[in-house]
């Protein structure tokens, strides 16, 4: 079991992809638009997981740009809470609801 | 039953940080390995030379220019109870978002696993990510999930969708196929260069501002440096987020903002309905 | 030498020749609906005589000056542009003039011009729709019937031969609210489709054969090379074969047997067009073509003797048919297939000057006939029969000679020509086909064949003689056997004026090749001395000239016999008919029984090919009808092709619900089989290859678990344990060089899981390459 003792930058990498998988899972399965909404997020940080991970891997002072990069993904992670949760809300006020499978109207 | 996941996920929490505090603020002893233990990474390659004999390898490596003097291996036995610990937390919280009916425990393990995620940012030295994680994160998102629920607060009835059962299975299976392969896979990851893989990573020599003066010499990965790389080469990137954003808010505003007639519908909406 | 044109506007000046109708045609056929019939007509009669000037200063300008310097066979091309080209193929738009198109051109145009001014009066009653229309279709007649004659290779050709045949179509079918007259319409184009279809075979055979298909470079390969000769269809040469082909193809335009029955029913077109198209231009382009490509039959004389006695036989039977004939124009279409028949024979006799003389004669006694005919029925219009079967019913006239004085003289002086009278032109050209045909000795055949030929087209003379005369004297002499025939009146200056010019040219016209006489002086240059250098002269080695010499006795005799021939027929038509339909007739009609049966439904053709071809294809069209069309291309094809997007459809609507959460099960599903795919393909494994003096072994460990993270073990010398390197580690390398001696007969690896430990062993029998460069693995 030497893999639980050692750690190298498989494990960070394999935690990103279980993170990102169970955010997969939540929208997948859940109903509840904020549900949905905050297993974007976690998918968005196993991805800033991975980015900063590798950013280290190389090392090196150009590697900095990963973590700037990570940081644009917090900014646009933090504007795409902001925009869908107004439009949850928005939805909410006109349909009492906000599960996605009940959201049918373009459907028809 | 909720309650006490919530006050375990707040013990997580708390456990996060503190240990977390603890791997990136004292890396300054190098973890002991015990000998003998077979090198995980690349077991077929040639052997670094500098993890076969862990004594001597350190010394050969002071010669790296390092503020905080400190040559960490990230392959000890109390690396790797630091990093279960933080996985832990951090796939316990993401399991408490997708698994929870209550939308607030799912808020709360969603913080928890945030806090870990920044404790693992710190155990590969991204002290500025690892910061700008738990107050952007943890504290401005979260608190805006919050305010949200606290608004709608409706408890979901069904949490998972009943239409689509046999794309909701086939997707659950695939998806713990996926979790074991990737890991599988990913798990072997070797970095492309053992030493600065393995080494804590080298200051960063900033541009000189004048031209007697040489650059200043600051820890990688901290706010220093990343901000070298934001109002660098990252400039139009960071540019373009802050109009992103502007556009968000107003977006928000305008989408969220009540009109006339939803103003009349919630009126009439019986009293009883708001919990 | 090459003579130069000018050029007009940037175009060949011989390219302005159709394209002046072919303009007429444009404006008339798109704008006519808009213009007065004034202008129509003078749109439509402007652009043809216009044609036929440039006509005019070509032959008679330059090219009388290129044929007086003594190269009339030189001619002259024009090049448009190049047309279509495709690896060897090319096919240039160029025109070519010379002595044999001139003379076509000249008929053409000039009798087109005086068909066009005919028409002013004939179709003057028509609507103002119609009216452009029919002159637009009559510009572009002549328009694609100029590009016919005046092409310079076959694919050129063959857009005037398909357009003078659409032409014919529209034409015939102009009255196409009547039913019978779109079905006449319709058969002369499936008729000559058949024709057309062989024509493109035999074009296609040629240019198979000799790469080409311009008219010159395929003379020079005829005289020169030996490509005509080449065996072909067990031993036949390959000119037979294309010759027969393009001979069917000339069948089919210039109502041949066995496919004249088209003519008779084209009748049913306006008569100016009867007059233009099937009696003096579009009919003969069969002819044409053969005097055009007179080299490549003059290479074959199987090809020769079929198209000789395709014609004596269509002379015969046409002659035979027109006996019976109870319509003025019938009479004269049955007529027109008879003298192409002549025309054939002297064509296929070696008479190429000859039949192109017969041409331009026919041509203008046949139009004259035709405008004739077409004013004796605008009289019996005039007269008050309405309906065309009443204006043409010859049992119905009579006595018109008093009414139609102009009309009469000229069918008087053309029907002279056409039986063969001296010193009319019809004499002179057909004396020569009789003669060449007497004379014609085709090697390998029986000196029989020749007079053989000349019985029969003696016979068909006799024929031609009664049955013309028949039809004069039924139509202007003895009394008037109807009302409408009593109150017939003369046609006006329009129609008549015409009628006297070529009427002229009828009589006149046999000055241009007056008979030659060993010994006597004959009229040099003639029309022989202007079409020999343009027909071919050069017979291939090994055949011989099969029109032979006759001496001037034999000349002699000849022409008296068919004075004679044609005085008999003439007497006999009068014997009959002189007075009327003479109180005898329905007697020897009694007598004649059968074989006068056989003349009034032509030998019963149409009903032959109703029962042999028509029916049966009737019955597979009804057969594909039901299969094809009903049940595979309706059934199975388009509401089978429904049917399927349909059920597509329907299983897409449960995956395409619309709910994204699917959609990503969707994408999930498909991230996760590509990993299982990708899984279950790669078994480790490893080969080997010698390199220099070495062998190198690879591991391929595999994807998947199994994979890049394997630990390997390597067994070369065969003990079944791992193998260690000098320092006693195992060989855990996946790339290893060994040298050939430690290698045992078989090498094993070990590769193991590093997580779940499982260990596959894969072994091999090593033959190990011998020595050399870049061996690979068994």
């Amino acid at each position: 079991m030497g893999f639980l003792l050692h750690i190298g930058y498989g494990h960070f990498l394999a935690l990103s992809a279980v993170l990102f998988l169970i955010g997969v899972g939540g929208v997948l399965l859940r109903r509840n638009a904020l549900i949905i909404l905050m297993s974007v997020e976690l998918m968005l940080n196993a991805a800033n997981i991975t980015l900063v991970t590798f950013a280290r891997m190389w090392g090196g002072a150009g590697a900095m740009s990963a973590h700037t990069f990570a940081l644009i993904v917090i900014g646009v992670a933090a504007a795409e809470a902001s925009a869908g949760l107004a439009i949850v809300v928005a939805v909410f006020r006109g349909r009492r609801s906000v599960e996605v499978d009940k959201l049918t109207v373009l459907r028809h | 039953m909720t309650r006490i996941l919530v006050i375990l996920v707040g013990l997580g929490l708390g456990l996060a940080l503190a240990l977390g505090g603890v791997a990136a603020a004292q890396p300054a002893q190098p973890m002991p390995r015990a000998p003998g233990l077979p090198i995980p990474i690349q077991p077929q390659r040639v052997q670094p030379p500098a993890f076969a004999k862990p004594g001597a390898a350190a010394p050969q490596r002071e010669t790296t220019v390092n503020p905080h003097g400190d040559t960490v291996e990230s392959s000890g036995p109390g690396m790797a109870l630091l990093f279960w610990l933080f996985a832990f937390v951090a796939v316990g919280g993401a399991l408490f978002v997708v698994t929870r009916k209550n939308l607030i425990a799912a808020v709360m393990g969603m913080v928890g696993g945030f806090l870990g995620i920044a404790a693992i940012y710190m155990m590969l030295y991204a002290n500025f990510l690892a910061v700008l994680q738990m107050l952007v994160y943890a504290g401005a998102i979260m608190v805006l999930f919050v305010f949200v629920i606290m608004i709608l607060n409706r408890p979901e009835d069904e949490p998972v969708a009943p239409t689509g059962r046999a794309g909701a299975v086939f997707g659950s299976i695939a998806i713990l196929y996926l979790i074991g392969r990737l890991v599988m896979m990913l798990i072997h990851v070797t970095p492309p260069d053992e030493r600065v893989a393995m080494e804590a990573p080298a200051a960063i020599q900033l541009p000189a501002t004048t031209a007697d003066e040489p650059g200043e010499s600051v820890g990688w990965g901290s706010v220093k440096a990343v901000g070298n790389d934001l109002f660098g080469p990252g400039l139009f990137p960071f540019e373009a987020i802050s109009i992103l954003l502007l556009v968000a808010v107003v977006g928000a505003i305008a989408i969220a903002r009540p009109l006339k007639d939803d103003q009349q519908v919630a009126d009439q909406e019986p009293a009883g309905e708001a919990h | 030498m090459e003579t130069e044109l000018p050029t007009l506007l940037g175009l060949p000046l011989l390219a302005w020749i159709p394209l002046f109708p072919l303009l007429g045609a444009l404006i008339n056929l798109t704008l006519g609906s808009r213009l007065s019939k004034r202008s129509i007509h003078w749109i439509a009669c402007c652009t043809v005589v216009a044609s036929c000037g440039i006509a005019g200063y070509v032959v008679f300008g330059p090219l009388w000056e290129q044929y007086k310097a003594g190269n009339g066979g030189v001619g002259i091309t024009q090049t448009v542009y190049t047309w279509l080209e495709a690896g060897g193929f090319k096919a240039e738009l160029a025109f070519r003039l010379d002595t044999l198109s001139a003379v076509m051109i000249i008929v053409v145009t000039f009798v087109g011009s005086w068909i066009h001014i005919y028409s002013i009066g004939y179709m003057h009653e028509e609507s103002d729709k119609s009216y452009a229309r029919y002159f637009g279709y009559l510009n572009l007649f002549t328009g694609a019937m100029l590009i016919l004659v005046l092409a310079a290779n076959m694919p050129v050709m063959f857009i005037g031969w398909e357009g003078v045949g659409l032409c014919s179509f529209l034409l015939i079918g102009f009255w196409y609210d009547n039913e019978a007259y779109a079905t006449a319409g319709r058969k002369a184009f499936v008729v000559n489709r058949i024709g057309d279809f062989c024509f493109l075979l035999g074009m296609f055979l040629l240019f198979w054969a000799t790469k080409t298909l311009d008219f010159a470079q395929l003379k020079d390969q005829a005289t020169a090379g030996p490509e005509f000769i080449q065996p072909f269809w067990g031993g036949e040469r390959l000119a037979a074969a294309a010759g027969i082909f393009l001979f069917i193809g000339a069948c089919g335009k210039s109502a041949q047997l066995p496919l004249f029955v088209w003519l008779p029913d084209a009748m049913a077109g306006p008569t100016p067009v009867s007059a233009l198209i099937h009696a003096a231009t579009m009919v003969t382009a069969g002819v044409y073509m053969v005097c055009r490509l007179s080299f490549l039959y003059a290479s074959s004389t199987t090809a020769l003797i079929v198209v000789s006695t395709v014609g004596m036989l269509t002379a015969l039977a046409a002659a035979f048919m027109a006996f019976a004939q109870t319509d003025l124009k019938k009479v004269l279409a049955y007529s027109t297939v008879s003298q192409l028949g002549f025309m054939f024979v002297a064509a296929g006799t070696g008479n190429w000057v000859f039949a192109i003389f017969h041409l331009g004669t026919h041509a203008f006694f046949k139009a004259c006939l035709f405008l004739g005919a077409g004013s004796v029925m605008h009289g019996m219009h005039a007269g008050g029969a309405h309906d065309t079967v009443t204006q043409g019913d010859i049992t119905k006239m009579g006595g018109l000679r008093t009414a139609m004085p102009i009309t009469r003289i000229t069918f008087w002086i053309s029907c002279l020509a056409i039986a063969g009278i001296p010193p009319l032109s019809g004499f002179f050209s057909k004396d020569e086909i009789l003669a060449g045909a007497w004379g014609a000795e085709p090697p390998g055949w029986t000196i029989w064949y020749g007079k053989l030929l000349w019985a029969g087209l003696v016979v068909a003379a006799l024929g031609t003689a009664f049955y013309m005369w028949r039809l004069y004297f039924l139509v202007f002499s003895g009394n008037a056997r109807s009302e409408y025939a009593r109150k017939a009146k003369e046609s006006p200056i329009s129609m008549t004026l015409p009628l006297v010019a070529l009427a002229f040219f009828a009589a006149v016209g046999g000055a241009l090749a007056l008979p030659h006489f060993f010994h006597m002086p004959g009229w040099y240059p003639s029309l022989v001395a202007w079409l020999d250098p343009s027909v071919t002269l050069d017979w291939y080695p090994g055949t011989v000239l099969i029109h032979g010499e006759l001496s001037d006795v034999t000349t002699l005799v000849l022409m008296s016999g068919a004075t004679l021939i044609a005085a008999i027929g003439i007497g006999l038509a009068w014997m009959f008919y002189g007075h009327g339909p003479s109180p005898s007739l329905p007697k020897v009609v009694d007598e004649l029984g059968p074989i006068y049966e056989a003349s009034k439904h032509k030998l019963w053709f149409d009903e032959i090919y109703d029962a042999a071809i028509v029916r049966p294809f009737r019955v597979v069209a009804r057969g594909l009808y039901e299969i094809v069309d009903r049940f595979i291309i309706d059934t199975v094809a388009v509401n089978g092709a429904a049917f399927v997007v349909g059920l597509f459809g329907r299983l897409s609507r449960w995956i395409q619900n619309g709910q994204v959460q699917r959609y990503l099960a969707g994408i999930v599903v498909g991230a996760a089989a590509i990993f299982l795919v990708t899984d279950c393909h790669q078994k480790p494994d490893f080969d080997y290859h010698r390199v220099g003096d070495q062998v190198e072994f690879d591991a391929h460990p595999g994807a998947g678990i199994v994979g890049q993270t394997a630990k390997l073990e390597w067994d070369f010398d065969g003990d079944g344990k791992p193998d260690v390197d000098a320092n006693g580690r195992p060989l855990t390398a996946s790339v290893v060089m060994k040298r050939p001696g430690d290698v045992g007969s078989s090498v094993t690896l070990w590769v193991e899981d590093p997580i779940s430990h499982e260990r596959v062993a894969v072994t091999h029998d090593i033959t190990l390459p011998g020595p050399g460069p870049g061996d690979e693995q068994p």
